[in-house]
């Protein structure tokens, strides 16, 4: 990751090694505490940049938007991608079929899906924010608009105009 | 957002913010899936109707798909098994690509350049008295749409630019200038509007002029002299007037052929050691030397993703 020579690049591995050992409290809306290697609270870009702005490690995080349900959900995300190595075709197998479990299981509960899919935006969890707003999309792919309302839950709300929009589009196509 | 025990099987996902929306529809495969989504209900229509910022993200992701190369002998479409290949029938038989829907006679345009789905077309403008005489350095230009059956005659060059081609030489079959449609400027608001740029290589400089379909003007784009241009690249010039000229203009025809396009810039091969590029954002030329390993052989200018550009050289 590095790109820095010598001196430089052995100062901050060493400070990552040193860092990566740490723990981290992350504390939900609910006030509930959870304890997480500095590792997998890296995934996080938002917290990984308060870390290293020098944040109060020491105090913890309070994350105000996310709930504790939800904050258990994305650390187990976290704690497989930030403490687990990825090197070997063995390893990154083991972590493709982890997240393929993890999000058919949430896909299950669409509402918790939406949670942890606004929480990984909160947080800047990249590999998570893609993996929840690409199974999001496949749900709509290959839908009518009557079964996308349906899979959503949404109310049909389109005006006359937007109606007569549409059919022009329809017959342009 | 509090974990709902009770969930019901559709929770509505109107929770999710207008942006969060936008990244989950960038992730949908393709263009019509966009747009059933967008006549689901009115906040999903808004977005895809009217956010232009969030339609250029979604259009840079999603590129058209191949159907087929257009050339001065025709439309070659793509062929199984290739995945286009009903695609490309089916835009076969909805198209005129034999162009008869421009001004006749028939026959007389020949296909110069395509992109965007326009192609650009010129033909010699006396074609209806018997011909100019060559060399055709100004010809008669139009844009068109071969699917929509539309075009665009271009205007003539004005007199006051013209008079600054001086003996160009001949680039293409029986042309002596370059005329092709330039990329869409991605800043731009209005898709519809298009530019064409007008090059030719003459003796001592290259010339360029740009026509706007939006203000239907041709201004003056850039004149560079090859030597300033070599200069710039920290390359000798060629020696003026001598009777042994450097071999890059010891050549009778064009210097600069097969033109090639990748993220907002024009190439150029020259002799397979350098290229020749235009920046269409700056309209600016310049020389460039690719990394020894491409010289000599076939290459491609290829975009590498995330703003980059490649050269792709078989080994």
């Amino acid at each position: 990751m590095a790109t820095g020579s010598g001196a430089a690049a052995a100062a901050a591995d060493a400070e990552e090694k040193e860092s990566g050992s740490r723990m981290i409290t992350l504390t939900s809306n609910e006030g509930k505490a959870f304890v997480v290697t500095e590792a997998s609270a890296r995934q996080s870009a938002t917290i990984r940049s308060m870390v290293d702005d020098g944040g109060c490690v020491d105090k913890g995080f309070p994350l105000p938007n996310v709930d504790s349900k939800t904050l258990a959900r994305v650390i187990q995300y976290c704690d497989e991608h930030g403490n687990k190595e990825a090197h070997t075709v063995d390893e990154r197998a083991a972590l493709a079929k982890f997240d393929k479990d993890f999000i058919a299981e949430l896909d299950a509960d669409k509402a918790f899906l939406y949670d942890v899919t606004m929480a990984a935006n909160y947080l800047h969890i990249q590999g998570l924010f893609a993996l929840t707003t690409q199974c999001i999309a496949d749900t709509i792919k290959g839908k009518t608009p009557e079964e996308i309302r349906t899979a959503f839950g949404i109310e049909y709300d389109l005006t006359a105009q937007d109606e007569e929009e549409i059919k022009e589009e329809d017959t342009h196509a | 957002m509090a974990g709902d025990e009770m969930a019901s099987p559709s929770p509505p996902v109107a929770a999710l913010t207008n942006d969060l929306i936008a990244e989950i529809f960038l992730r949908l495969p393709t263009p019509e899936d966009l747009v059933r989504a967008s006549a689901a209900c009115v906040s999903f229509r808004r977005l895809v109707t009217t956010d232009r910022s969030f339609l250029r993200r979604f259009r840079s992701l999603h590129a058209p798909p191949f159907v087929g190369f257009l050339d001065h002998r025709g439309f070659h479409p793509a062929l199984p098994p290739h995945p286009s290949a009903p695609a490309a029938r089916a835009v076969a038989d909805a198209a005129d690509f034999a162009l008869s829907f421009l001004p006749s006679p028939a026959g007389s345009w020949m296909v110069r350049d395509v992109r965007g789905g326009r192609v650009l077309v010129d033909r010699d403008p006396k074609v209806e008295t018997g011909g100019s005489e060559k060399p055709l350095v100004f010809t008669e230009i139009d844009v068109c749409d071969p699917l929509r059956r539309r075009f665009l005659l271009l205007p003539p060059i004005p007199n006051d630019l013209a008079a600054s081609v001086d003996r160009p030489v001949r680039v293409h079959l029986d042309r002596w200038c370059e005329p092709f449609l330039a990329s869409h400027i991605e800043e731009e608001e209005d898709d519809t509007s298009f530019k064409v740029i007008w090059m030719a290589q003459c003796k001592a400089k290259i010339i360029a002029f740009v026509f706007n379909s939006s203000t239907g003007q041709w201004l003056t784009g850039a004149s560079p002299s090859t030597t300033d241009l070599f200069n710039g690249a920290g390359l000798s010039p060629p020696p003026p007037s001598s009777s042994s000229p450097s071999p890059v203009f010891s050549s009778p025809g064009r210097v600069f052929s097969s033109r090639r396009y990748a993220c907002g810039c024009f190439y150029w091969g020259i002799l397979r050691t350098m290229l020749l590029v235009l920046d269409t954002r700056l309209m600016k030329f310049s020389i460039a030397e690719p990394p020894p390993v491409c010289l000599g052989g076939p290459t491609a200018i290829v975009e590498a993703g995330e703003g980059m550009t490649g050269i792709f050289a078989p080994g």
